[in-house]
């Protein structure tokens, strides 16, 4: 984990591998570098992004076993399993290497949204439509604990839902964040709640034009150190139909809910997934909308905006090989492949084959 | 002959002589042979209609329009495809009509299918807003020189009850994006509902310190025996007609100020439908219904998701489901649900295939409408679209059928014609079909 | 030497006279007697043609008040049209006369300037700034070609010319509405149904159109204050097979804009509004008759072409040949929008009757062979309202107030003080009035004119408004004819003085609760509420 840090503005997509529909999540495999992903179509799709071979320029993803009967929302990656959360209500554990399926677990009442591992405990957490955070045994699949907090309703009187997840790296926290903008940190010990607080800018209610909403915090991810929790997703929305508003993320200390630092640029969409990269110098976020597919980095020490990149599709989630210094991203039409490194001479042989 | 345009009382202290209601006639009888049509041509004629109103008027019937603007998903509603790639993450739920399913958005109303009927196989091809909705809630395609009267208008037109202190049509249209304004079209403007946007109180409803009743219904007699007078043989003076008959509704409205006030209502009820704005509209629509008020229109704007189509209608379709339920549940309740025509339409559905960001974009190629109460058969399920809802297989029927069937249902004939200069027009298209199978 | 002196001194006197009669100098040249002639003849020709026999002309009190709306947006005081009416020469004899002096007085300028704001502006019209500009402009006799290049492209380098770039600022943000207004506003065609498909209804439209006129518009950016416009970006859009294709940039014509040729490598900047002006100006037919059509419609109350916006092969004009006419010498004159209003507003058809007594059938709209009703704008039925109860004062300026204006070279600056103010009190009775296009006599209009306290303190007799004039006559008959002079701007007839005194009779409440139910009756009721 002492690799030296990415450049973001030197991000180019090397690979696609095409899947059908969109995949909603990703897991690493970090001994490997395989990458896996999971979507509409209920299958575990698999792209070697670490091979002894340059990546060609696209090619069709590795199509592997289906286990699920729903959309496939989130993948957690723990010593070779992939565990996987569905729209089906369930969390399944499967052995990479051969797909064997090795448990199943009826998870939510309602969709499972996301799944994480949550460090040093061995333990899975998911949140669920039944506005629940749940925490797992990872390796017996024993329901350990259950927290509720969220509201079931938005304040004008329609369903709400939790869309983010994360644990901090030390394992002591976890946190969950909904459509409304609230945010809760639990201690990964007690389970009691220790921090609540509202970014409520994540969530765009039309009064006036279309009475309904749109937004909510959809990425969440703890700062290396803990203290900070970032938040992504879209500022204010000026048409509800679509994501038209600019992407957003925040950085809040919430020990002491602070919020330290926002971070938007006019390019209109919802960033679906942040993650902190660099040692948490670097905070990444990727998503899409009205303005197109996008990858946005932030620079956490001078605190403004660093890098865009125009990603070749909207992306859902990605997740960062330290070991390969690449950043793998999942979302509409499949995988894409971004390295972080100057792009190479073309050789003439490569340029005769383009 | 008994004159048909009774539709303004003499003024008081002024006689209408033998010369002027020759003049009057002639008037009207030049202006029915008049040249050709424009957009608001003077002259329509009630001949024949009155017979047939008048017994529709003794059964007092009444028309519910929910217009659901910008398009609602079929998809997440009325035709799920589980487990399609056109499909989407919903799944679908049994109802209380053996065979057929319903997305689990709507577990309220599944249990009522027994009293709803669904036309699946809708082909209307235009998918943009404004001529789709025109088409839709017209029921006819847009032609250049003549402007059909929307659906809610025509239906206020011939239920509405001679005498009434209450408007015909009230129309509750308080999102402002897609919003529209129902359209007499060649219909007189007198036809044109009572609009509430932004408020459920029609504003300005109290009489104003310091004017006795009397005072103001001195001034307003004349104010209107002015205008009439003025209208004489002036060209344009259907507007005249409209204007009048604004103020004759005003001491109407003002008497039934209470029944736009919601705080009436018991708080369970109010809590029944929901806190949404759909809800309170929709409480406020069945009170103006059971007052006696023949149309009223809530539109719940604006479902036009084309990103993030399945959190949107996770939003949209529950409260629907829920207050749709209610209102069937409060309309029965009081014994008004069979003399009510509940009519739920959109402009157009949406797309079986998902976009990239989620959503899903217009479709008018194969879509879904629902009906209850008055002249409805109950359960019937009508139509069919192929396994990923692209394309109709089976009962294709378009915005004139529609129409055809809404019309047949409140008991008014659907080729019924007015008559609009020279030109017979009927209430729907000429090659309209209804749909017999959702007919009782 | 000293004679030189003179008469450069002279010259210089007259100079500054002149500068600030200006106004008088270029109105004279203004002469629309030729395009009153020709609208006359033509219309003439398509009556006969058609076995029309139209309107007779409308009485001077009703040609006087109706002019006066159209040109000023306001009804004439009692004063006014008594004194206009006065003298054995019937107002026709003397009408293009009337006509040029209304055209020159501040008060057009001022009522137009806001006609042409809701024009361009639609429902976000109401902007002081934008207004004035619009003003300024007409009152300096800037021509529509000028104008439409100012607030396309600017220049907006003088704090006056800033306020022009409203018309994009509101849109800026979104090409869609940017590229649909402009088309419709400017070139009088709707093409936002070729958006994701070649036009369903019309032949004429092709996405090609749509995504040709976008490209005009794809590179223009900014927001509050500012226009930006980047030096590159193309529009792509998706055909009905599926494919993206990336849009030529083309006017409604079809004409394609190709960018200038690389010199020295480089490729010259360019401005793609600015090419789309150039396009307008050099094709001027689409430019020309939209305008022509709408000014048509803003007098008549429907244009030549039917609706404004559906200007297409398939939609001709209705009148065979008179809007192409009045559009080629629209163009002749230069663009000329106050000598194009003079010419309509003198045409036989303008003064039309809309009393239809014949036998015969009533002619179509589009025949323009009889006035029709239509009820006020907005703007005209408050403005009117703040006159006829006397709340409003457009009294002429006194002599003292004459000299300060030509001493400081402010002409008309008296009347532009009291039609601001009028302007002020209008705004809060303009949200609950039914906008004309709506077509619609909504409830709530009447509501609000029959129970808003706001409106009871409008007709109420105090000060020296009307209902309190009234209230101090104790005559009945001379009470109604005094209020039917004051509110319908006309001679009262014998039956209506009784029918109103007959009416005061009746009544026991005090004389002032009687004035002021007697103020509103009129002022509501459709003789005041329509243009006649």
């Amino acid at each position: 984990m002492n690799a030296k840090p990415i450049d973001p503005k030197l991000a180019r997509l090397i690979h696609t591998a095409e899947a059908p529909g969109i995949l909603y999540g990703s897991c690493l495999d970090p001994a490997t570098g395989h990458v896996y992903g999971g979507g509409i179509d209920g299958h575990i799709y698999r792209l070697p992004a670490r091979p002894t071979e340059p990546l060609p320029e696209k090619a069709p993803a590795e199509k592997l076993w289906r286990n699920h009967e729903n959309y496939i929302a989130s993948l957690a990656w723990i010593d070779g399993v992939i565990v996987s959360a569905s729209y089906d209500h369930r969390l399944i554990w499967t052995r990479a290497e051969n797909g064997q399926k090795q448990r199943e677990v009826h998870a939510h009442e309602g969709w499972v949204r996301k799944v994480v591992v949550v460090p040093h405990w061995n333990r899975l957490a998911t949140i669920g439509d039944d506005m629940l955070m749940k925490v797992w045994d990872a390796k017996t699949g024993e329901a350990i604990h259950s927290c509720a907090g969220h509201l079931r309703l938005t304040p004008e009187g329609f369903l709400n839902t939790v869309y983010g997840l994360a644990a901090s790296s030390d394992g002591k926290y976890v946190a969950t964040a909904d459509r409304t903008g609230v945010v809760f940190v639990w201690d990964a010990e007690t389970w009691q709640q220790v921090a609540t607080f509202r970014a409520e800018t994540f969530y765009t209610y039309d009064a006036e034009k279309r009475a309904r909403s749109i937004g909510g915090i959809r990425g969440l991810a703890f700062s290396p150190d803990g203290t900070r929790l970032a938040l992504g997703g879209i500022g204010p929305v000026s048409n509800v139909d679509g994501f038209v508003g600019p992407c957003r993320v925040e950085v809040w200390d919430w020990q002491n809910t602070k919020r330290t630092f926002v971070g938007s640029d006019k390019h209109q969409a919802i960033l679906n997934h942040i993650a902190f990269v660099n040692g948490g110098e670097l905070l990444v976020g990727a998503g899409g909308g009205d303005g197109g597919p996008i990858i946005g980095c932030w620079d956490m020490k001078t605190e403004s905006p660093v890098a865009k990149a125009k990603p070749k599709s909207h992306i859902q989630h990605f997740a960062f090989d330290d070991a390969a210094q690449q950043l793998l991203a999942v979302g509409h039409a499949g995988f894409q492949v971004w390295a972080f490194t100057p792009a190479p001479a073309k050789s003439s042989e490569e340029a005769k084959k383009s | 002959m008994k004159s048909q345009h009774n539709e303004h009382k003499q003024p008081s202290g002024t006689c209408i002589t033998h010369e002027h209601r020759f003049h009057r006639r002639a008037f009207v009888g030049g202006m029915l042979t008049g040249g050709a049509a424009s957009l608001t041509l003077p002259g329509v004629s009630f001949a024949g209609e009155v017979p047939a109103a008048s017994s529709l008027k003794q059964q007092q019937k009444r028309v519910l329009f929910l217009w659901l603007a910008g398009g609602s998903s079929q998809f997440e509603m009325w035709d799920p495809k589980p487990g399609r790639e056109t499909g989407g993450p919903f799944r679908d739920i049994g109802t209380a009509v053996s065979g057929y399913r319903v997305c689990e958005l709507m577990p309220k109303l599944a249990t009522r299918m027994n009293k709803i009927a669904v036309v699946r196989s809708l082909n209307t091809k235009i998918s943009e807003h404004f001529q789709a909705a025109d088409l839709v809630s017209t029921g006819w395609p847009k032609e250049p020189a003549l402007e059909h009267p929307e659906i809610g208008v025509v239906l206020a037109k011939e239920l509405a009850l001679q005498d009434s202190l209450l408007p015909d049509y009230v129309s509750l249209f308080t999102t402002s994006e897609g919003r529209r304004r129902p359209s007499p079209g060649f219909l007189s403007r007198r036809h044109a509902p009572l609009l509430l946007e932004g408020s459920l109180q029609p504003s300005n409803i109290e009489l104003p310190a310091g004017l006795s009743a009397e005072a103001h219904a001195r001034r307003e007699a004349l104010r209107s025996s002015l205008s009439q007078q003025f209208a004489q043989q002036r060209a344009g003076n259907d507007l005249i007609s409209g204007y009048n008959e604004a103020y004759a509704r005003v001491r109407g409205l003002m008497r039934s100020d209470e029944l736009f006030n919601l705080e009436n209502e018991p708080t369970k009820n109010r809590d029944r439908y929901g806190r949404t704005p759909f809800g309170q509209h929709c409480l406020l629509a069945r009170r103006l219904l059971e007052a006696g008020v023949p149309v009223v229109k809530v539109a719940r704007g604006f479902w036009d998701s084309h990103h993030d189509n399945f959190e949107s209608h996770r939003e949209l379709v529950p409260d629907f489901d829920n207050v749709l339920s209610v209102l069937l549940d409060d309309l029965d309740e009081r014994g008004l649900l069979a003399s009510t025509l509940v009519i739920v339409l959109s402009e157009f559905g949406r797309t079986p295939k998902i976009n990239q960001d989620v959503g899903r974009d217009h479709y008018a190629d194969a879509w879904s409408c629902a009906f209850a109460g008055c002249g409805i058969r109950g359960g019937a399920i009508h139509g069919k679209t192929n396994e990923d809802g692209t394309a109709v297989v089976e009962g294709e029927a378009n915005a004139a059928d529609v129409a055809a069937t809404i019309y047949q249902a409140a008991g008014i004939d659907p080729l019924k014609h007015y008559q609009v200069g020279q030109r017979p027009v009927p209430l729907a298209k000429e090659d309209a079909q209804p749909i017999r199978a959702v007919l009782s | 030497m000293n004679q030189r002196i003179h008469t450069i001194a002279m010259l210089l006197l007259t100079l500054v006279i002149a500068h600030s009669w200006a106004i008088t100098v270029s109105a004279a040249d203004r002469s629309f007697a030729a395009l009153t002639s020709e609208i006359d003849r033509r219309l003439s020709e398509h009556w006969q043609s058609k076995h029309i026999t139209p309107a007779k002309l409308a009485d001077d009190a009703t040609l006087f008040k109706r002019v006066m709306l159209d040109l000023t947006g306001r009804i004439p005081t009692r004063s006014e049209w008594e004194s206009r009416l006065k003298g054995d020469k019937p107002l026709a004899d003397r009408w293009s006369q009337l006509v040029d002096e209304l055209l020159r007085a501040p008060e057009f300028h001022l009522h137009y300037g806001a006609v042409l704001e809701e024009m361009l502006q639609g429902s976000a019209a109401g902007n002081a700034d934008f207004t004035d500009y619009l003003r300024t402009s007409l009152r300096a006799g800037k021509r529509w070609d000028a104008l439409f290049r100012e607030l396309l492209v600017g220049p907006w380098d003088s704090p006056e010319r800033k306020a022009a770039t409203k018309f994009l600022e509101i849109r800026a943000k979104d090409l869609d509405r940017l590229t649909t207004d402009t088309t419709r506003v400017f070139f009088g065609v709707d093409v936002s149904c070729a958006r994701c498909h070649d036009h369903p209804l019309v032949d004429d439209w092709k996405q090609d159109h749509y995504y040709g006129m976008a490209s005009f518009f794809n590179r223009t950016g900014g927001g509050k204050g500012s226009i930006s416009e980047k030096s590159e970006g193309d529009v792509t859009f998706k055909g009905p097979d599926g494919s993206q294709q990336t849009a030529r940039v083309m006017f409604l014509s079809g004409s394609m804009v190709t960018d200038p040729a690389a010199e020295n490598g480089q490729k010259p900047k360019v401005s793609r509004r600015e090419q789309l002006v150039t396009v307008a100006l050099a094709e001027q037919k689409f430019l020309s008759r939209s305008l022509v059509n709408r000014v048509w419609q803003q007098f008549f109350g429907r244009g030549l072409v039917h609706p404004v916006d559906q200007m297409h092969s398939a939609n001709p004009s209705s009148v065979p040949g008179l809007l192409e006419w009045l559009a080629d010498d629209f163009v002749n004159s230069g663009y000329d929008i106050q000598r194009l209003i003079g010419g309509i507003v003198s045409s036989r058809a303008y003064r039309l009757s809309s009393h239809w007594e014949q036998s015969a059938p009533l002619p179509a709209e589009a025949d323009f062979a009889v006035r029709r009703l239509s009820p006020l704008s907005p703007r005209q039925y408050a403005f009117s309202l703040l006159v006829a109860t006397g709340r409003a004062s457009f009294a002429e300026p006194t002599s003292t107030e004459t000299r300060i204006e030509r001493l400081t070279g402010t002409t008309g600056a008296h009347r532009i003080a009291q039609y601001l103010a009028v302007e002020q009190q209008a705004a809060s009775l303009l949200p609950q009035l039914d906008p004309v296009q709506d077509g619609q006599a909504s409830a709530a209009e009447a509501l609000y004119l029959s129970n808003n306290s706001g409106v009871q303190t409008l007709v109420a007799a105090d000060e020296s408004t009307l209902a309190s004039k009234l209230a101090a006559v104790e005559d009945p008959k001379q009470l109604a004819e005094t209020v039917i002079r004051a509110v319908y701007c006309r001679a009262p007839r014998e039956n209506e003085v009784d029918q109103l005194a007959k009416w005061l009779a009746e009544g026991n409440a005090p004389a002032k609760e009687r004035a002021e139910q007697l103020v509103w009756a009129l002022v509501t009721s459709a003789e005041f509420r329509f243009r006649h």
